[in-house]
């Protein structure tokens, strides 16, 4: 029975060590941008398309990475606690009807961090292993 | 013929499913190129009764695998000139009637947004009456193959030319937005003898509450009808013989549509998270006209994410709530007359479906999606049907197989 008991808990290990740690991501912005702190749901607001300024009525850019990145992957899902395939499909719903664009598509954390950097008026996300620059800031940590 | 436009749907199926993801032309920082697409194939368990996706086509499928039915391709073109400046142009292409560039042409719009709260939208554009009606063709921001035809067959309204304005408020943590539309709404009625110019001015009021993983929808629209679309020839003899048949006054009062409106109010909910997609929408469609459309019309689609997969099912029912015109008097010998009228005043809708289906997204452009559906069609009332005069109701099997993708 021990031996049973020993060999599940070995399997179950490596089972857990065998997926990579899901990291953090970083919700940021220039850091001449009027905004502090933003909470989920004011960057679901901005990233759905619900809402397009910032708290001092500011129009607000977004900026997403590559459709099927993990990093994108994980974004949504801290952030909305929905599937990346529930995203695409709101975005097609309401791309095709003209009335909103999706946030612009990026190929990597640091093209978001550049644009970033340059633009007061952009938001972005990276992963939380990418050194940030020293011209963004961090308005919203997603664990 | 049939073998090739199988082989052909494999073949283009094969391409989408092997290919990686697709992704939209960025032509530069203010041009956007984009694209959709559904290959559908849909097939009943009827030889009689033609199954249509709406009243707006006589592209009808039978016991045979049709392709025509759902398919189609859209490009998209979205150009920012300025933050407060943006246009689209959208083309489609599909199984239709009118094959024109008119017709074609989805959208041609030009958006002004002064602000975020408000944005100005002027052209051609989808209005929104219900949930669905500025998207149905977009089968792949859908859960199933196509929206169901109890709630949207008989909404004629693809497109429509003209303004829509749209305040959007936070209100805490939550959005409200409001619209209203103004616009010439173009459709077709097609039936087996003809194609029926509807067209009308359409105004409405659209508000929308989003709440964490919800969202609620309420509408109220009216419909101006532009056109005598009931036969004239018809309506002029009902005129001449009123004098000596009081009620065909009537049946010429009830059938003079031009000018007369019909309302449509919906209410919707929708509910998402990680687990479930739920959606429910109930409308109401009246006139004071018994030529024309009286109904209720409802759905409710549960569906479970699982990975990649959701399975779901739906019900829908349509529900028409207003008797047939019932003759009061004997025609006599306007007979002749009163027989055509009563099929104008006879318009009735008594369906209802139960749908099981599943949606598979291949990957972040490409979903497949397989659907079964049992509709329950009343014998006498099975107007959203082709070849609708069998007098007898059926239970009907429709089959559907899509492949959605965007670029």
């Amino acid at each position: 029975m021990k031996k049973l008991y020993l060999i599940i808990m070995v399997v179950i290990l490596c089972c857990v060590s065998a997926f990579p740690a899901l990291s953090a991501v970083l919700v940021i912005v220039n850091k001449n941008n009027s905004s502090r702190s933003m909470d989920k749901a004011e960057v679901s607001a901005l990233y759905l398309g619900r809402y397009q300024a910032f708290k001092d009525g500011s129009f607000a850019l977004p900026f997403d990475l590559p459709a099927d990145g993990e990093v994108r992957k994980e974004f949504y899902e801290k952030l909305t606690g929905k599937s990346v395939a529930y995203i695409n499909a709101y975005w097609a719903r309401i791309l095709f009807t003209g009335r909103a664009t999706p946030p612009r598509q990026l190929d990597s954390d640091k093209m978001v961090m550049d644009v970033v950097k340059k633009n007061p008026s952009a938001i972005g996300y990276v992963s939380a292993d990418i050194k940030l620059d020293s011209n963004v800031k961090v308005i919203l940590r997603l664990e | 013929m049939y073998m090739r436009k199988t082989q052909a749907f494999l073949l283009v199926a094969s391409f989408l499913l092997c290919a990686e993801s697709t992704h939209a032309v960025q032509l530069s920082d203010k041009i956007m190129l984009n694209g959709f697409g559904t290959i559908g194939a849909t097939k009943t368990s009827s030889d009689s009764l033609g199954y249509r996706s709406s009243l707006e086509t006589d592209n009808a499928v039978y016991d045979d695998w049709n392709f025509a039915s759902r398919s189609l391709v859209g490009v998209q073109g979205n150009f920012r000139f300025t933050p407060e400046w943006a246009s689209t142009i959208q083309l489609i292409q599909q199984h239709t009637e009118d094959a024109s560039f008119d017709n074609a042409l989805q959208l041609a719009m030009i958006t002004y947004t002064p602000n975020a709260d408000w944005a100005i939208q002027v052209g051609r554009f989808s209005p929104k009456v219900s949930m669905l009606t500025d998207n149905q063709n977009i089968g792949y921001g859908h859960l199933w193959t196509h929206s169901p035809v109890e709630s949207y067959g008989q909404f004629l309204v693809s497109t429509a030319d003209g303004a829509e304005v749209s305040y959007t408020q936070l209100i805490g943590d939550d959005t409200l937005k409001l619209v209203f539309t103004a616009a010439h709404a173009p459709s077709t009625y097609v039936t087996a003898q003809q194609s029926i110019d509807i067209s009308g001015l359409l105004f409405g009021y659209t508000a929308e509450y989003s709440h964490a993983d919800w969202l609620f929808r309420a509408s109220v629209f009216s419909d101006k009808t532009r056109n005598a679309w009931v036969n004239q020839s018809l309506m002029n003899g009902l005129s001449q013989v009123s004098a000596y048949w009081p009620e065909a006054a009537t049946l010429y009062d009830e059938m003079d549509v031009q000018g007369s409106h019909a309302y449509l109010y919906s209410l919707g909910v929708s509910y998402n998270t990680s687990d479930w997609q739920i959606q429910s929408e109930i409308s109401q469609l009246t006139s004071n006209k018994q030529a024309m459309l009286d109904c209720i019309s409802g759905y409710l689609s549960v569906g479970r994410h699982i990975g990649d997969f959701t399975p779901y099912v739906m019900y829908s029912r349509v529900h028409t709530t207003r008797d047939s015109y019932q003759l009061q008097t004997d025609p006599g010998m306007f007979s002749s007359l009163a027989t055509p009228a009563l099929g104008y005043l006879g318009t009735q809708y008594e369906q209802k479906t139960m749908a099981l289906g599943l949606r598979w997204d291949i990957n972040a452009n490409l979903a497949l999606k397989t659907q079964w559906e049992r509709a329950f069609v009343d014998k006498k009332n099975n107007v959203l049907w082709w070849n609708n005069y069998t007098g007898k109701g059926q239970d009907v099997n429709i089959f559907t197989v899509n492949l959605d993708f965007t670029f």
